[in-house]
């Protein structure tokens, strides 16, 4: 048993700790209604979104350390780079491209659960298959459409 | 295209009778078929998507941010994580509304921005004879610059074609030195102004435009009977009066910026060619309407020199 059994998914250290990313998101997506307050609701969110994300890494059973830190730096290394030098006129783009990548991992977290499923040769439960379906589509369809949106907004195609 | 629903159509079918015949064989699920699945989604993403107009994009890209959000909250119940399940529902709902209030500011359902190819191509009708030879009024940077600089409220009216020149340094330029003389200057931002929600908010708030002049659409449409000059600049469409006086127009229905009603109209415009719903704007032939053909940045630079020279 981890020493950090309290971050069980479902204990109550990582229970508490997602309720106060939760808190923050949506205080942060309440000040984002008004353009004066929009930058610090971002700021307020994308805290919340780094508690989420540490919670999450320290839930009993994660592992992969190397894997998860490559993404991690590849990921913040790309999206500081792109939006320092996004210039304004050009912001609607990195927004439809960004959207686009939420979808996209959705859909290959979808594929790496179905492998899983497969590879555990019991019976997938159909309240994990369906959601997994659901995600698949949408996420995929997600990034395409995010995509064809990212080239008509740059002149691409 | 028109056999494009069919297709899209189609897919979606197979697309969920694939998805059906996993749920199915739930013991041992195919993978080739999941890959399947993903591949179609994936086409039908870019179908459905490819024919969607440029002005439409807003309303496409607050969609899929929505889908976005939905699919990561249902991999947040395959996965067991509450935080997951949390956020995507939060960006899926708030994508959602802003997907809806956006529709309904254009006056169309999000179906018929999805579906229909608006603006994709003239569709006969009128686009095709409008050969428009009505009378309009053509004035220069100086005529603009003395109309404003007399003036006591002026409303600017920013449109894409102000992204499109990056002229929003320009027109703010305009606005101090009208600023200077004790002139009023407020901005009207239409819902859907622009390429994304906030467009407009976006780019004036890079050139450091104060947010209390930015004006909602309602709001600013209480103050134009009582406005002086209101200058629309790289908009078109949302500022048609065909919107609410011709029930067959292609816009009808849809809310606009009335700057019909201020006292003297200056579009800052390179040319007299329709906007993005490709019908003619009566505006531009109003009496009170005077024309400037320019690029948006340029004439904005224009301006602004001028009223330094009064």
């Amino acid at each position: 048993m981890s020493v950090l059994a309290v971050f069980e998914p479902g204990g109550d250290a990582a229970t508490a700790l997602y309720i106060v990313a939760f808190s923050l998101f949506i205080i942060g997506v309440k000040q984002g209604t008004h353009p004066t307050t929009a930058k610090r609701g971002n700021l307020i969110a994308a805290g919340g979104m780094a508690i989420a994300v540490i919670t999450t890494l320290l839930l009993d059973g994660m592992g992969n350390w190397g894997l998860i830190a490559a993404g991690l730096g590849v990921g913040t290394a790309v999206g500081v780079t792109a939006s320092v030098r996004v210039r304004m006129t050009e912001m609607p783009q990195m927004v439809a491209l960004y959207n686009g990548v939420g979808g996209g991992a959705v859909a290959l977290i979808a594929w790496s659960e179905i492998r899983h499923g497969i590879a555990s040769g019991v019976e997938m439960p159909l309240d994990e298959l369906i959601p997994i379906l659901f995600a698949a589509v949408v996420g995929s369809v997600s990034f395409w459409g995010s995509n064809i949106a990212f080239a008509k907004l740059q002149d691409l195609i | 295209m028109p056999g494009q629903q069919l297709i899209n159509g189609v897919l979606l079918i197979g697309i969920l009778a694939a998805c059906i015949s996993i749920s199915i064989n739930n013991d041992d699920p195919n993978q080739a078929i999941f890959i399947g699945v993903l591949l179609a989604a994936g086409l039908l993403g870019n179908l459905v998507v490819l024919p969607i107009g440029g002005a439409d994009m807003p309303v496409v890209i607050s969609l899929l941010n929505a889908f976005t959000g939905l699919s990561a909250a249902a991999a947040g119940f395959a996965l067991d994580n509450v935080a997951l399940i949390v956020a995507g529902t939060l960006v899926g709902s708030s994508g959602t509304i802003l997907t809806m209030e956006m529709a309904t500011a254009m006056n169309r359902s999000v179906a018929n921005v999805l579906f229909a190819g608006f603006g994709g191509a003239p569709s006969g009708g009128g686009a095709t004879g409008s050969t428009e030879t009505r009378p309009h009024v053509s004035i220069g940077a100086q005529d603009a610059a003395i109309k404003l600089a007399y003036a006591d409220t002026v409303v600017i009216v920013p449109g894409y074609g102000l992204a499109v020149a990056q002229a929003q340094h320009a027109i703010k330029e305009v606005a101090d030195e009208l600023e200077k003389r004790g002139v009023t200057v407020n901005y009207a931002i239409h819902p859907v102004a622009g390429r994304m929600p906030g467009h407009m908010n976006v780019l004036l708030a890079e050139a450091d435009v104060p947010y209390e002049q930015l004006k909602e659409m309602d709001e600013i449409n209480a103050e134009l009977p009582r406005t002086d000059v209101a200058v629309v600049i790289g908009a078109n469409d949302v500022t048609n009066p065909a919107a609410k006086n011709d029930p067959d127009s292609p816009i009808a229905g849809m809310p606009i910026i009335e700057v019909y009603e201020a006292q003297q109209v200056i579009v800052i415009k390179r040319s007299m060619s329709p906007g993005f719903a490709g019908i003619d704007n009566d505006l531009f032939y109003e009496p009170n309407t005077s024309m400037l053909f320019d690029d948006a940045k340029k004439a904005a630079a224009d301006i602004a020199a001028e009223i330094q020279k009064l």
